[in-house]
């Protein structure tokens, strides 16, 4: 793999999409689902303990910033347990980005074509995920940075362009449903974007060391974290708590909703498309992730061949994973958030207090 | 069996690509897990294409968590 | 290495052919494979829907083919025990599939509505291919399939026609507002609230009105008049709101947004005021247990008519205008609440939600009885009524004329 490392720039950029990634999809319907009108609350919730996460994964970095995860794994737990543990973070890592395919896929299948079979859909996906890790991972950085102000603007656009239809007595009686519920529904909000990010945890070592690393990737997911916010917000204050929860693609029902003046309307497909932009982003961070892990874990040198056979995996997976989408969504709410909580929260934690007590750090080259 | 000979030959003809590259120098451990993951891959492509369904991915993370579900559903909200 | 190149080769032949393969082939329509449903009719027949659709004849309404003298649009419809099982029955008559992305109007016929429509729009809420930008209609006294049968003239859709007039109307006269799917939706499953949905009747000769003849006159011997509002209790239609009433629905429930009324002058005549923005804004409270619901009504409006000898110099005048036309605008509210109180009671004010949304705690109490307890709400107006202008002239010529 090239030496060139990924900029700040780069970083910010990838981190929004990873954090948006699948979330704007399916967030709204799943929180509105819990916490009905007080979804808002939820994802405000989210926004102060989202970030905290991070602050793990960036702690992880600070103890060797050219180390990835797989490496501290195995430094913290030994060679062996490490490498168990690796093995199902590496699970995880396949299994998201075999979930990020079939989002897509089902999101197409649903509201734009309903009559393709997924199976085409996830190939032309694939492919271009393989073509993308050939590339490299600055390539895809490079990628991501130019498409990222296109995103903004679809976005801003998506936001802007349904405030004439906001009704602010859809978020009334506000804090009615409790806070057991608000929290419940906080859980369920946190994961999909902020626990996700651990991928980052195997991408430090591609991303060029700056001062001000920490404060930019923090300050990346904050903004990720509003945009998930004001997504929510707005989706209950014009769909209405009913329809957020029980449409199965909220934010696609919020962009059928766009018209301004009867000139600017039925402009869905134009946001489709920036919501699959940030789906890829998210589902080549995790593959790349994946080929890296694996190459790491099995001492590989070479793992740019691998990406076409671990392709066809995910491949397979996207559509073993689920007969259908109800399972998959009711999978997603009620057991995922925990999965993604092992994964994203206690594993970490539990390898920062065994380095801490080991006591060393792990040198680079440790295999 | 057109599908599942047509996913076969895409499997063949990947090994073919990469292969070569990885046989000239001699990447034992490299072209192993190649191979484990092509013949995973392969399988569950196999069964997609045919829509035969497998167990689900997420029966894993189901059994295991079901338990802190039903915990959490009766004792907190 | 020749090999490789050979296999480089399949793999490209594959690429390609896969490219013209998949390209959306699975769902490919081609435009003249849709036929275009404008309108949508649903009507109860025995065992199960007549489902109505007014097809476009897209030569006919081109603009620049001559107008052959055929209907711009075609009707299809099918019997079947669900709504979409019947749309899918069309093609048996029809040549091409119909093609719901653009449907302008759903009327219901009225038989259906009292007997419960919302089995019957769960296909349009969860199809992908409808939008929810249609307006709902009940039609009244007549079948929705005869509503969208007749022929109207200055918009040869007439589905087109029906959602013009609807918006036009909407903006500028009170008695009609407009109601899409989500409004629909969201009014049936919020409790405290019961959907409304506008009215349309057919005055006028049904037969003459389904010919051609309809628009070759200058006046048509049928026309659709967009008229009433149709309250439910649930999804069950339970009656009609008449105009007063409608306007009063209106102004309470903040769709007003231009619309003219009058009142009586001090000597005989009218006086005719042009609403220019209204804002309609409830709360709901408790006052000694009992629910209370203050409405604030601001209008800010013209004088626009007068049609006696009142003098509009005098400030004094337009202070006692404003009053009567708040008292006009109570009055009208009055109605409203009376009919929905008493004569329908059911809620479609949305005075429960108003309640839960002030106090969840106390509503908890109410909400299964709410039938009973509705009566007893008692209603606050809190009116202010704005005369800025009398428009160009000061003092109308009609108090001054001389032999």
């Amino acid at each position: 793999m090239s030496e060139e490392k990924l900029t700040m720039k780069q970083l910010g950029a990838l981190t929004i999409f990873a954090l948006i990634g699948d979330s704007i999809i399916i967030l709204p319907s799943s929180v509105a689902g819990i916490s009905r009108q007080d979804a808002w609350l939820s994802m405000l919730l989210v926004l102060l303990f989202g970030p905290a996460g991070c602050w793990l994964m960036l702690r992880l970095r600070r103890l060797n910033p050219s180390a990835d995860l797989i490496q501290l794994l195995r430094a913290g737990f030994g060679r062996w347990a490490g490498g168990a543990v690796g093995l199902a973070f590496l699970y995880f890592l396949v299994l998201n980005t075999a979930a990020v395919t079939r989002e897509l896929g089902d999101l197409l299948a649903t509201q734009i074509m309903p009559e393709t079979p997924i199976r085409a859909t996830h190939l032309l996906f694939i492919l271009v995920l393989v073509w993308g890790v050939r590339c490299g991972l600055p390539t895809i950085a490079r990628a991501g940075e130019v498409l990222f102000p296109w995103f903004v603007l679809f976005m801003t656009a998506l936001i802007v362009l349904l405030i004439p239809r906001i009704e602010v007595d859809r978020i009334r009686p506000i804090a009615a449903e409790g806070f057991p519920t608000i929290l419940h529904g906080s859980i369920v909000a946190v994961v999909y974007p902020f626990a996700e990010l651990i991928v980052f945890a195997m991408l430090w070592p591609a991303i060029r060391p700056a001062k001000k690393l920490a404060r930019d990737f923090m300050l990346a997911s904050l903004i990720g974290g509003i945009v998930m916010f004001l997504v929510v917000f707005i989706s209950v204050l014009v769909l209405g708590p009913y329809l957020t929860a029980h449409q199965v693609y909220p934010t696609y029902a919020l962009a059928k909703k766009i018209s301004i003046g009867h000139f600017l309307e039925r402009v869905e497909a134009l946001l489709a498309i920036s919501w699959m932009i940030s789906l890829f982003f998210k589902g080549i961070l995790y593959f790349y992730a994946s080929l890296s892990g694996i190459a790491r874990l099995f001492g590989l040198r070479e793992s740019r061949a691998l990406a076409t056979p671990l392709a066809t995996v995910v491949y397979g997976l996207a559509f073993a994973m689920a007969p259908n989408l109800v399972y998959f969504n009711d999978v997603g709410i009620h057991f995922w958030p925990y999965w993604d909580i092992t994964f994203a929260y206690a594993i970490p934690l539990a390898l920062l207090a065994a380095l801490a007590i080991r006591g060393k750090k792990p040198s680079p080259a440790a295999r | 069996m057109f599908s599942t000979i047509s996913v076969l030959a895409v499997m063949i003809g990947i090994a073919a690509f990469e292969s070569p590259a990885l046989w000239r120098k001699k990447r034992k451990r490299e072209i192993a897990v190649f191979a484990a993951l092509l013949f995973i891959g392969a399988w569950l492509s196999v069964c997609a294409i045919n829509l035969i369904q497998l167990p689900s991915a997420l029966k894993l993370v189901e059994w295991l968590y079901a338990p802190l579900d039903i915990w959490l559903s009766r004792y907190v909200w | 290495m020749v090999m490789k190149r050979i296999v480089i080769l399949l793999l490209a032949i594959c690429a390609a052919s896969s490219a013209l393969l998949l390209s959306g082939c699975w769902n490919r329509r081609e435009l003249n494979d849709l036929g275009i449903m404008m309108g949508t009719a649903i009507d109860k027949e025995a065992g199960g829907y007549r489902v109505s659709a007014q097809v476009v004849d897209p030569a006919e309404v081109a603009v620049k083919g001559a107008a052959s003298g055929r209907s711009p649009v075609t009707m299809y419809t099918a019997t079947g025990p669900t709504v979409f099982e019947a749309i899918r029955k069309m093609t048996e008559t029809s040549p091409r599939k119909i093609y719901a992305g653009h449907i302008r109007v759903l009327i219901l016929g009225e038989a259906l509505a009292r007997e419960g429509i919302a089995q019957a729009l769960d296909l349009l809420s969860r199809d992908s291919e409808p939008r929810t930008d249609f307006y709902l209609m009940v039609a009244r006294g007549t079948t929705a399939q005869n509503v969208l049968k007749i022929l109207t003239p200055l918009e040869k859709i007439p589905a087109n026609k029906l959602f013009f007039s609807l918006n036009a109307s909407n903006e500028v006269w009170a008695p009609t507002t407009t109601f899409t799917m989500d409004d629909f939706v969201n009014q049936l499953v919020t409790e405290g609230e019961n959907p409304v949905l506008t009215g349309v009747q057919l005055v006028g000769n049904q037969r003459q009105g389904e010919s051609n003849r309809n628009v070759q006159e200058v006046e048509p011997s049928a026309h659709l008049v967009v008229r009433g509002l149709a309250l439910f209790r649930r999804d069950k239609l339970v009656g009609w709101l008449n105009e007063e009433e409608s306007i009063g629905y209106n102004i309470l429930m903040n769709h007003v947004k231009s619309t003219v009324g009058h009142v009586a002058c001090p000597d005989g005549g009218k006086v005719v005021t042009e609403v220019l923005r209204n804002r309609t804004k409830r709360k709901a409270r408790l006052a000694n247990g009992r629910p209370v619901i203050d409405v604030h009504v601001t209008t800010v409006a013209d004088v626009a008519e007068v049609e006696c000898k009142i003098d509009l110099n005098n400030p004094a005048m337009i202070r006692q205008l404003e009053r009567q036309f708040a008292q006009e605008a109570q009055r009208l509210m009055d109605t409203t609440v009376d009919a929905v109180q008493h004569r329908f009671r059911v809620d479609a004010l949305g005075f429960g939600h108003a309640i839960y949304m002030a106090h969840p705690r106390v509503w908890k109490k109410w909400r299964g009885d709410w039938q009973n307890v509705l009566p007893l709400v008692q209603v606050r107006y809190h009116i202010h009524f704005h005369l800025r202008r009398t428009a160009t002239v000061n003092n109308s010529f009609v108090g001054q004329t001389k032999e």
